[in-house]
């Protein structure tokens, strides 16, 4: 059987904090296939961004990423050594936060920062370089770029910056795209734009995508599988369809009925979780979720659910799933 | 005599009905420049609005960051002083009122934030947090400010116990409840809750909306509730007024703006907003807009929307389309309305 493109094994990433030891992630398995997009939802401090920063192993202190294999084309993301990670961020895998200024600096122009990029990880010259980058600024259809690539990070909209940063990681031809939120921060016509040229570019480019979002709508529309995450773990993975159509895991239920949506007249209650997500320094026995879970067994609360297949290519982890 | 009021009436009604009534309302910001700061222009934050707010509804305003909903909202409470315009609130003109009658009318109006306690002192405890505005208004004595503060505390669903506990020792969820509570404190008859869940999961989101349901029916509240999140907006709002670069472009029942979208960036707005449904996502036509919108310190001239619009013609970038009714208690503020 060939490799998967990503295959994350029983990953573990933990800060050692004053307050105690956060298990951020704790055994998340999931791998994607070349070209596919999978979403990774959940809510805010699940783990969808360490999950994500240990794939790129750029963890630093006070967090370590303490157990599980990351395997790309077959090869291990942890055991590379700062050569090969070298070759792989940025090269193999690039990787587009929320927030773009952050990953722009703001005294280069922007042509100047994406031609960079490019001449180390393909090995161009200044002129070749350039070429590249201006092509790619107009791929990622950004209008008037030969002039645009003289000018600095803040002449740029919020969707435009988001742009460069696309423009910029699909440069290098990478296999694996890591989107963490790309699309949070910006407003929905915005939003729209750029997930829409997320999308043809990766079918262009054949670029695979981890697509990480607290937007189920946004995944809905642009991935093809879906995992879902809560307290650090893997609690559902299924194809897209199956996923909204027959949520297993009573996490991903309750997560589909509190979204106001279109479908549901107005003015009916949403159905609420109670409560909050557990705090992930003293995580209750059992399942994660049992404490808020409307299903909840006394077995739940003693013994942890695994990862098990509850229909076709989906799994969830869950004793009384559907 | 029809057609006056399909046309030229604007979308008001009389005061019996409308506890809130903006007339004409602008709030300008000044741009300062060059070395000595001399004003050189002027943000048009909210540039000529026309909005009532009827007794015991929710009123939904939404639109894209920086078109002028915070600012609206903020100059309906006279929070900010309106540049130009009225709002009369019960038949009274606010922004004619002296201050001390001003304070007198605070009283029945409040506001609910996104994050309630980037204002607040840290080292309050929630009880006092919730007391401050009985303080503020000499209302009670310490023992009936007790009682009213834990009864507060139990209609928001926090426990009463808690009076003695930090801000800061609450999740995101809990602290927009306290702010909720903070803000029932005086019995006000009218909130602006200004993107009260945008900062929360979608969990948590749910609970704040229930919430502020209840408490309508509850206390016969009237909201101006301010999103820019068109499920939450949908869900709470019985009308819906969307704005775009300071101007209000549609107005309605929110059940008809939602099937019947008669403003090309209602219609956009509609259509990228993304649902969590594979087969509405797969098979719905999405309109992408081109560009960004433009600068409040320049809008464009005639239409605010024409640069980014598909449908413009030559007296959208001439003609401001007046706010009009285009189907039953419905209006637009466009030249070519309709799908
Ligand atoms: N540098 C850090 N130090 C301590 N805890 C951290 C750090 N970064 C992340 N965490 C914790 O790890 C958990 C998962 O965070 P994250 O992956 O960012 O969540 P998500 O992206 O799903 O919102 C959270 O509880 C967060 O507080
Ligand atoms: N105090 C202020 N001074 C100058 N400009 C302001 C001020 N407050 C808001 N603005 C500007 O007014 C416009 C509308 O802002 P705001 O009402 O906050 O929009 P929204 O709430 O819809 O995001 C924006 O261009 C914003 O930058
Ligand atoms: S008035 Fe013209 S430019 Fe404005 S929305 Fe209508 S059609 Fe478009
Ligand atoms: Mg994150
Ligand atoms: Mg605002």
């Amino acid at each position: 059987m060939a490799d998967k493109l990503l295959e994350v094994q029983n990953l573990r990433t933990q800060f050692f904090t004053r307050g105690g030891v956060v298990k951020a992630v704790e055994d998340v398995s999931f791998y994607l296939d070349e070209s596919e997009t999978l979403g990774v939802v959940g809510e805010s401090g699940c783990g969808k961004s360490v999950t994500a920063l240990s794939v790129m192993r750029l963890i630093d202190r006070p967090g370590k990423i303490v157990g599980g294999r990351i395997l790309f084309r077959g090869e291990d993301v942890l055991e590379m050594d700062e050569e090969e990670l070298y070759e792989l961020r940025g090269g193999k895998i690039a990787m587009i936060f929320q927030d773009p200024t952050t990953s722009l600096n703001p005294v280069f122009t922007v042509g100047n920062q994406i031609s960079e990029a490019i001449k180390v990880h393909l090995k161009l010259d200044d002129r070749a370089a350039r070429n590249r980058t201006i092509e790619m600024m107009e791929r990622v259809r950004i209008p008037d770029a030969r002039r645009r690539y003289t000018q600095y990070p803040h002449e740029f909209s919020g969707g435009m910056r988001q742009r460069v940063m696309i423009a910029m990681a699909l440069s290098c031809n990478p296999q694996l795209l890591v989107a963490d939120e790309p699309t949070t921060a910006l407003d929905v016509t915005i939003q729209a734009q750029v997930l829409d040229l997320m999308k043809a570019l990766s079918e262009e480019f054949k670029t695979a995508t981890m697509l990480i979002t607290h937007d189920l709508g946004v995944v809905a529309g642009m991935a093809q599988r879906i995992v879902v995450m809560y307290a650090g773990r893997v609690i559902e993975e299924a194809p897209t369809r199956a996923l909204f159509a027959t949520p297993a895991h009573p996490y991903t239920q309750a997560l589909l009925s509190a979204v106001p949506r279109s479908s549901v007249p107005r003015g009916t209650r949403l159905t609420a979780i109670p409560g909050q997500p557990p705090n992930l320094v003293n995580l209750p026995a059992g399942c994660s979720f049992a404490p808020r879970c409307p299903k909840v067994q006394p077995r739940c609360r003693v013994e942890r659910p695994e990862l098990e297949t509850v229909g076709p290519n989906q799994r969830a982890a869950c004793f009384y799933p559907y | 005599m029809a057609a006056e009021m399909m046309g030229t009436v604007p979308p008001g009604l009389d005061a019996g009905e409308s506890l809130v009534q903006l007339r004409g309302l602008k709030v300008y910001f000044p741009v300062r420049g060059g070395l000595l700061g001399t004003v050189v222009g002027s943000v048009k934050a909210v540039d000529g609005v026309d909005l009532d707010v009827r007794r015991g509804e929710t009123l939904g305003l939404v639109g894209e960051s920086g078109c002028g909903k915070s600012t609206l909202g903020r100059a309906v409470l006279q929070l900010i002083k309106p540049t130009a315009g009225s709002v009369f609130f019960e038949g009274a003109d606010l922004t004619k009122l002296s201050p001390g009658a001003m304070r007198r009318r605070r009283v029945d109006m409040q506001m609910i934030f996104q994050d309630p306690f980037s204002s607040l002192d840290q080292r309050f405890t929630l009880g006092r947090v919730i007391q401050e505005p009985l303080d503020n208004f000499g209302r009670g004595n310490q023992k009936e400010k007790d009682e009213r503060v834990r009864y507060l505390l139990q209609v928001v669903g926090l426990s009463p116990n808690w009076v003695n506990r930090y801000p800061h020792e609450f999740s995101g969820g809990q602290r927009q409840r306290i702010g909720v509570a903070r803000a029932l404190a005086l019995n006000p008859k009218f909130i602006v809750a200004d993107e009260p869940t945008s900062a929360l999961d979608v969990s948590i989101q749910a609970q704040v909306l229930n919430l502020l349901k209840d408490l309508q029916g509850e206390f016969g509240l009237t909201y101006l509730f301010i999103s820019h999140n068109l499920g939450a907006i949908r869900h709470l709002s019985d009308r819906i007024a969307v704005m775009y670069l300071g101007h209000i472009s549609e107005l309605g029942d929110a059940d008809d703006v939602y099937a019947h979208p008669q403003h090309p960036y209602t219609i956009a707005l509609l259509s990228a907003s993304p649902e969590p449904d594979p087969e509405l996502e797969r098979t719905r036509k999405r309109i992408i807009l081109t560009g960004d919108v433009p600068s409040p310190v320049n809008p464009p001239s005639g239409c605010p929307f024409n640069p980014r619009c598909w449908k413009a013609q030559a007296i959208c970038r001439e003609v401001y389309p007046p706010l009009e009714q285009k189907r039953p208690g419905h209006y637009a503020s466009c030249h070519f309305p309709g799908p």
